[in-house]
């Protein structure tokens, strides 16, 4: 049965911070067979079925946030990946070097408030494009998020196109899932929280899902995205892709 | 030369260093006994005092004179924890002192073999000045920087805010790591024939002297000593812990030590001398990143994340392959022998040569058997003798309301910072990183998951300057007692105890008064409650041409917990809250508060007047509650802001009213507003039929209120219907309005 675990590929850079965090995570599910690649690697050896890029302070968030981490042996493969179409998860650190490597539109800015924020967020689940969110039923997630840099910019003109192509898909809501500048915590532009690539396979977001999957986790929303990649990689095997 | 050592040296140390070297030390030698023999270093004022406290216990791994202190708490988990102050710096420097504080004290406990899971902090200003605003701003800044960046969540704290912190900011941090017990690595287990190992950063001029810096009174002269604040890299701290770990995992060092105070200098000496051997070291082997840099220098250097390691000649090669994956410095920069001598090589010449046992532990230390423990428990008579604590004025006052009315309190509950919610400071942490928070900031209790037994282990930190300021003895011992019940109430028994004793300068007398007295106060605790200190730290001097801070000790105690995961938890249920004890306002935080924001004074404050023995036995039987229902009930122990603020956090909802008991025994102000011995809060909820009563038979315990549906409201026949609704959005809104200062550019 282990062959057909999924490979999920967690990319550690030096100063990545939640690798054992999304390893627990995917390693709770049966359907998972999670390993951890240093980023120094150029290539993933074998098979992979989905790729994390977790959160944290890759190189020290020298220059910029992901701006380091651009420059790893590993971001070719990466790119590779991404353009075969497997599914791809930025989470926070995470998120700003999909930015960084230009596999995602915008860019992560110094929240609005200047601080760090820890918090628990709610997240309405905007577009279903990505595996990780294709069979989430819920409209609302909620996770925390941990950043100091998650302020979503892009040019409206990049924004109109995310709009139009569905690749918004996480904004920040409030308790009636409201998008409102209340419930925005760090002044993202069009209180997006995560969005996806033109494809849909890369999805990067500034909450930490990982952190809500244990059995001791304070919930289980961030649990519902990682079903539904089961979900989704179950559909892929009925239908023959 | 001679003048030198008369500037650096007091007679006495002169006399003991001539003494002992039997001829005049060399430049080298004076800068390395400068830094040991510093108060910092050296523990020339309070050694007479720390050396009585009870720090022997079979669970006892590491104790006193190691980086942290390890307790074991199973076959399978070892708890190492410590607290240490970054005061001075963070007076200067806010940012980088805070910053380099967290970084210090992570240092400390994965030195030893542990991993870090958890940070705390215990935070002091005075946030009515800009000043102390901007302080309190950067200070936090710079904690969160370096925790978030290293990974290690920080998941409690405590903050307050009095005038006798405006020019000296405490900032005390708490590191918590897990180890297996026999993962234990110390500083001395060296073998003669060891090498010795340095990695990390590269050694530059930064910090030069901290370690004499935090000797001295904070004066514009001492605040303009930049240079000796050192700078923080958070990024090569990570890197070095996750170095560290490894090698210790692999079992590639003998001893280990990391570079805080008095840098290369008291690391060397210390892993050499703790070992009972002698150490050569060869200061050209030093990786340096500052051109010209003087052996001087180099010993004094306080750089941070840099660590020192011996490795037997077997393992070199071992080292250095583990080494080569990480992008940091390393040289090997000496050698263990069995002289007791430390040797310093420097330009290839011999710079230093001095005997261990005179650099390290030399150092003459004041004697003050004259004080007996009759005149500590007396102490001095603060009513009478509160010149030199800054902020103290005493204002003329009306006089027309000598004891506050419940409107006055509740007035004052509501404007001051002293009561908001803390969660401005404690979003800019992550304190979920790791998945072991299940007791964060924002709980009641303070708990961090083991997932092998599937229970907690509870974290407690406390300081109460305002009692510790009237009588450091009973002071002290009414804090330790508080900090007791909140570990019974997170459902531990402490099993060791580390402290941070913050005070003035130990030149006066009355400092020295007050040191003895808390010490004596943590000896009593430990010797009744049966708890180790497992480790400490002593910050004098921090005092200033504006006067002095209140004695403030902080205690942090870890023990594990009868709670985990499925603990009870309050969401706005029905059921009856019991109280236990006897509160009284003129003992509680909120009393003091009133009073100097009114006349400028502590008088008429009091301190809770503890028995050990009887808290020791309501602990217990708590904790047999828990045993028994800890899904079924929650246990609150009444601290700051009193029982009212326990109502407000924990059980206010807008669609609920809590109905107080009629025929209650005590005044509206002493039940809601006081503090006292032996007081906690227990709640029932409709649904469960756990007896209280019973359990607690032998301890006052009255059933004070009942949970309803409702509207908000506090209702008795004690007071006029009070709308908790205000309150509690004023506890929501945090301490933003009171700190924030514009940090977005």
């Amino acid at each position: 049965m282990n062959r057909q675990r999924a490979k999920i590929a967690i990319i550690d850079f030096h100063g990545t911070l939640c690798e054992r965090d999304c390893f627990a995570a995917f390693e709770d599910f049966k359907e998972f067979d999670p390993y951890l690649i240093a980023s120094d690697y150029d290539r993933f050896p074998g098979q992979v079925d989905a790729v994390v890029v977790p959160g944290g302070f890759s190189y020290g968030d020298y220059i910029r946030p992901g701006a380091m981490a651009r420059t790893a042996a590993i971001t070719r493969a990466l790119v590779e990946e991404a353009e075969k179409g497997t599914p791809i998860l930025g989470i926070c650190n995470g998120f700003q070097i999909l930015c960084e490597i230009r596999l995602l539109p915008g860019i992560l800015l110094k929240n609005q408030d200047g601080r760090f924020i820890c918090r628990d967020v709610a997240l309405k689940v905007v577009a279903r494009r990505n595996a990780f969110l294709k069979h989430v039923e819920q409209d609302v997630l909620r996770v925390p998020i941990a950043h100091k840099y998650g302020q979503y910019y892009a040019s409206p003109e990049t924004l109109e196109s995310l709009k139009a192509n569905d690749q918004i898909a996480l904004q920040y809501c409030d308790a009636d899932v409201r998008t409102t500048d209340e419930a925005n915590p760090n002044g993202s532009a069009e209180h997006i929280a995560g969005v996806t690539n033109k494809t849909g396979n890369v999805l990067g977001m500034m909450p930490h899902p990982e952190r809500r999957t244990l059995a001791w986790s304070l919930g289980q929303d961030g649990r519902r995205m990682l079903e539904s990649l089961v979900a989704f990689r179950e559909f892929a095997r009925a239908s023959g892709l | 030369m001679k003048r030198l050592i008369d500037q650096i040296l007091s007679a006495h140390q002169k006399e003991a260093l001539l003494r002992g070297l039997g001829r005049e030390p060399t430049y080298a030698e004076l800068a390395m006994v400068s830094a040991m023999w510093s108060e910092h270093c050296g523990y020339t004022h309070s050694r007479h005092f720390l050396k009585q406290l009870p720090r022997e216990a079979a669970h006892v791994l590491a104790g006193p004179g190691e980086n942290a202190g390890i307790i074991r708490v199973s076959d399978d988990l070892a708890i190492a924890f410590k607290i240490e102050s970054h005061n001075h710096p963070s007076a200067v420097v806010p940012y980088q002192g805070a910053a380099t504080g967290v970084g210090g004290i992570l240092r400390d406990i994965f030195t030893m073999g542990a991993e870090p899971v958890a940070l705390m902090n215990s935070l002091h200003f005075d946030i009515r000045a800009p000043r102390g605003k901007r302080i309190a701003e950067h200070v936090v800044d710079g904690i969160a920087d370096y925790g978030n960046c290293t990974g290690i969540p920080t998941v409690a704290g405590e903050y307050s805010s009095y005038p006798w912190y405006v020019d000296n900011p405490l900032v005390n941090v708490v590191c918590v790591g897990m180890l297996k017990p026999k993962q234990v690595l110390k500083a001395s287990t060296a073998q003669p024939g060891d090498l010795v190992l340095y990695f990390g950063n590269k050694t530059g001029r930064d910090g030069t002297g901290g370690a004499i810096f935090a000797s001295l009174n904070l004066t514009d002269n001492t605040r303009e000593q930049k240079s000796a604040v050192q700078v923080a890299d958070p990024f090569m701290g990570k890197l070095i812990m996750q170095a560290t770990l490894e090698l210790i995992r692999r079992g590639i060092p003998s001893a280990m030590q990391d570079m805080g105070a008095a840098g290369i200098t008291c690391s060397t000496s210390e892993i050499a001398y703790k070992s009972g051997l002698g150490i050569e070291v060869d200061l050209d082997a030093v990786p340096v990143r500052a051109p010209g840099i003087t052996a001087e220098e180099i010993l004094l250097s306080e750089s941070q994340e840099r660590m020192l390691a011996t490795v037997p000649p077997d393992r070199k090669h071992l080292a250095e392959e583990i080494l080569n994956r990480y992008p940091l410095d390393y040289a090997w920069v000496g050698v263990i022998n069995d002289s007791f001598d430390m040797t310093v090589h420097c330009d290839g010449d011999e710079a230093a040569s001095m005997p261990l046992d005179l650099l390290v532990d030399g150092c003459p230390v004041e004697d003050y058997s004259s004080l007996t423990p009759e005149r500590l428990r007396e102490g001095r008579d603060r009513s009478v003798d509160l010149t030199g604590i800054a902020g103290l004025t005493p204002r003329a006052s009306d006089a027309v309301s000598e004891t506050p009315s419940l409107n006055d309190l509740l007035n004052t509950y509501q404007n001051t910072s002293h009561y908001a919610s803390t969660r401005f400071i404690y979003e800019q942490f992550d304190y979920e990183i790791n998945q072991r928070t299940i007791g964060g900031p924002g709980d009641d209790h303070t708990l961090l998951f083991d997932p092998e037994s599937k229970r907690a282990i509870a974290l407690t930190v406390h300081a109460r300057s305002p009692w510790t300021l009237q009588h450091a003895y009973r002071g002290t011992r009414a804090v330790l007692a508080a900090a007791f019940r909140r570990s019974i109430a997170a459902g531990a028994y402490p099993l060791g105890l580390s402290n941070c004793l913050n005070f003035p300068s130990p030149e006066r007398e009355e400092t020295v008064i007050d040191f003895g007295g808390t010490t004596l106060a943590m000896t009593e605790f430990c010797n009744t409650m049966e708890i180790p200190v497992t480790g400490g730290n002593v910050s004098f001097y921090n005092e200033s041409d504006v006067g002095a801070i209140a004695p403030t000790p902080v205690f942090v105690m870890v023990g594990k917990s009868f709670l985990g995961p499925d603990r009870y938890r309050y969401t706005g249920g029905t059921g009856t809250l019991y109280l236990v004890g006897a509160p009284r306002l003129q003992a509680g935080d909120l009393y003091a508060v009133w009073r100097l924001q009114r006349d400028g004074t502590l008088q008429e404050a009091q301190v809770p007047e503890v028995d050990f023995e009887r808290e020791h036995e309501l602990g217990m039987a708590l904790l047999r509650l828990y045993d028994e229902h800890a899904e079924a009930c929650g246990v609150y122990d009444v601290g700051k802001g009193g029982l009212f603020k326990r109502l407000v956090e924990q059980f206010a909802r807008p669609d609920r009213d809590i109905l107080l008991a009629h025929g209650l025994p005590w005044r509206p102000e002493d039940l809601l507003f006081g503090e006292g011995p032996c007081t906690y809060l227990v709640f029932v909820p409709s649904k469960s039929s756990v007896d209280v009563q019973a359990h607690l038979a032998a301890f006052e315990v009255a059933e004070i209120a009942r949970i309803a549906f409702g509207r908000g409201y506090l209702r008795g026949d004690m007071l006029d219907d009070l709308d908790l609704k205000p309150f509690r959005r004023k506890a929501d809104e945090s301490l933003e309005p009171f700190l924030s200062d514009d940090l977005t550019i």
